[in-house]
């Protein structure tokens, strides 16, 4: 039976549920924080018309038209790109492996704060959450391997049991669900946030225009990174999404719908966390807790924000609610991850429910590794999180073979579109995303060279070195490459899907 | 507050929530004329 979402809102809501994750939580305030404040809002809303929404509408394009997953899809925008497809779905997998972890942590700490709120000091085994000794907590938590691999084992449990009720029982219904109590969430912590005696210090830094930082080049390319990671543009995550679009649906106008949903959340958090800082610390003391990466940039959330919510009032149940909406964040993400997992599977021949034991297994096993040891976790948040600006050009790359005008005339202006396109996009795609890629590259592999490794920036096996991200792309690269014809094999031949460039008689 | 910080802090929330209020309260407008024209097509 042909899976298709039961309405608009429906595909809208996972798009969202998709796109807003922890980044939304954990990351934006503290990025937003080190990088002057309002005038780093100027390039991240920026870059969200630049690179995120025209990739946003690729992927709504390729996997409506296509309606396979990214293997799937780039081999039948054209042949010799499966090995493209293939490198955009095992990123986002190798992602997923470790992004298990995180929802695992998330799952433990909204445990903890739910039995702190309903029994102060109660039986946790490794102590109370809710005590000035958050950091012994993590420690703890972290420290003893089985938590992190059971909580790990129930992100992926949950994020599996949706995925195996299909698209409308499980991911529809899921996400009608998870992103209105998720928006409800932030809302109410924002507004907890700044009604809090002190907080307009914290409105202040966040939105004090300090003009000298657009001049720092540093600022547009964290304003670009930041719209590139926190939207999902360019992952093959709305392309999965889109396999199950209905046929009239529109692109455009959900492609703006997700991109904006994603920057509304983002500001919420924002908006939630730092007056909350500056509310409760005095202004130096909150200057570093904001910026404060801590152990796998986990600082501000895992180690502060449980420190900070013990000096508002009624902060036991406000606690509880932020790490809600972080699992929750992190739940919606996963799912779209399993999803795009299972869809290159099912493309295969493989039923669903042998795909989801098959993806999820390998979820188990491959991120084990990440929540046994920090340092494995680190280095693959770097090399799989920067090879996503390559997942990107990948994208840009196949639609400018394809033709970018034809791409937008015959896959995303269809007659029952709501919005049209203007000659905006071709440009975008044609140079926009290749010349912002670059960019990216290059700033994340020079603080590389600069800043993180400065010694051995070319050895393979540091955590952060670009030697480990050029070393772990080649190989996988290079595999893709070497099977590239017969996976074409096995997925079009066996199945007598037509091969080859999409577009035709046959296709409309 | 400082007033600049007022003032931008006015200009963002407009520009991402403003922009995404608006763009919902488009598709919805849409959804709503096309079960309109469809009814056998609800949608939600």
């Amino acid at each position: 039976m042909k899976e298709i979402f039961t309405s608009r809102w429906s595909l809208l809501l996972a798009a969202l549920g998709m796109a807003i994750g922890t980044g939304n939580i954990w990351r934006f305030p503290r990025v937003v924080a080190q990088n002057g404040g309002a005038a780093f809002l100027i390039p991240w809303f920026l870059f969200l018309f630049l690179w995120s929404i025209p990739l946003l509408i690729v992927e709504f394009g390729m996997g409506k038209k296509t309606r396979m997953g990214t293997i799937g899809a780039f081999g039948r925008m054209n042949p010799r790109n499966t090995w493209m497809g293939g490198f955009v779905g095992l990123c986002t997998l190798a992602i997923t492996f470790y992004y298990c972890v995180v929802t695992g942590w998330c799952f433990r700490y909204c445990l903890a704060s739910l039995i702190d709120m309903v029994a102060p000091g109660g039986p946790l085994p490794m102590g109370n959450l809710w005590c000035a000794e958050t950091t012994v907590f993590w420690t703890a938590f972290t420290g003893t391997k089985w938590q992190p691999v059971l909580f790990h084992l129930a992100g992926i449990l949950t994020g599996s049991w949706i995925i195996y009720h299909g698209v409308v029982r499980g991911i529809e219904r899921a996400n009608r669900l998870l992103i209105p109590i998720l928006f409800v969430l932030l809302v109410i912590a924002a507004v907890r946030a700044v009604s809090l005696p002190g907080a307009a210090e914290g409105l202040n830094f966040l939105f004090e225009p300090r003009w000298g930082e657009l001049l720092n080049y540093r600022v547009w390319l964290e304003g670009l990174s930041q719209s590139a990671w926190s939207t999902g543009a360019g992952w093959g995550l709305i392309l999965t999404y889109a396999v199950y679009m209905r046929k009239n649906d529109d692109i455009v106008a959900n492609s703006f719908l997700a991109g904006l949903g994603n920057n509304s959340a983002s500001l919420l958090a924002a908006i939630a966390i730092i007056p909350t800082v500056f509310a409760v610390l005095p202004a130096e003391q909150a200057l570093s807790v904001v910026t404060d990466t801590g152990p796998a940039s986990t600082g501000l959330t895992f180690i502060w924000i449980p420190r900070l919510f013990e000096q508002v009032s009624g902060g036991r149940y406000f606690l509880f609610l932020f790490f809600l909406a972080l699992a929750i964040a992190a739940l919606s993400s996963l799912i779209s991850m399993i999803e795009l997992g299972t869809r290159i599977v099912m493309d295969f021949g493989i039923s669903r429910h042998r795909g989801i034991v098959i993806v999820g297994s390998a979820c188990f096993l491959f991120g084990l590794p990440s929540a046994i040891s920090p340092a494995f976790f680190q280095n693959q948040d770097w090399v799989w999180s920067v090879g996503l600006l390559l997942s990107g050009l990948f994208f840009s790359a196949t639609v400018i073979r394809y033709g970018v005008d034809r791409f937008r005339r015959e896959l995303v202006d269809c007659p029952d579109s709501d919005m049209k396109l203007g000659p905006l996009f071709n440009f975008a795609v044609k140079f926009l995303i290749p010349i912002e890629f670059l960019a990216m590259l290059g700033w994340w592999f020079t603080q590389a060279i600069l800043r993180f490794d400065p010694e051995r920036w070319w050895h393979p096996f540091r955590t952060f070195s670009v030697g480990t991200c050029m070393f772990q792309w080649g190989i996988l690269i290079l595999i893709l490459v070497v099977l590239n014809r017969p996976i074409r094999r096995l997925l079009f031949e066996r199945n007598g899907i037509p091969a080859g460039r999409i577009g035709g008689k046959e296709h409309q | 507050m400082t007033v600049p910080a007022i003032v931008m802090m006015i200009v963002f929330c407009s520009l991402v929530w403003g922009g995404f209020l608006s763009f919902l309260s488009f598709v919805w407008r849409i959804e709503k004329r096309k079960t309109k024209d469809r009814p056998e097509e609800r949608s939600f």
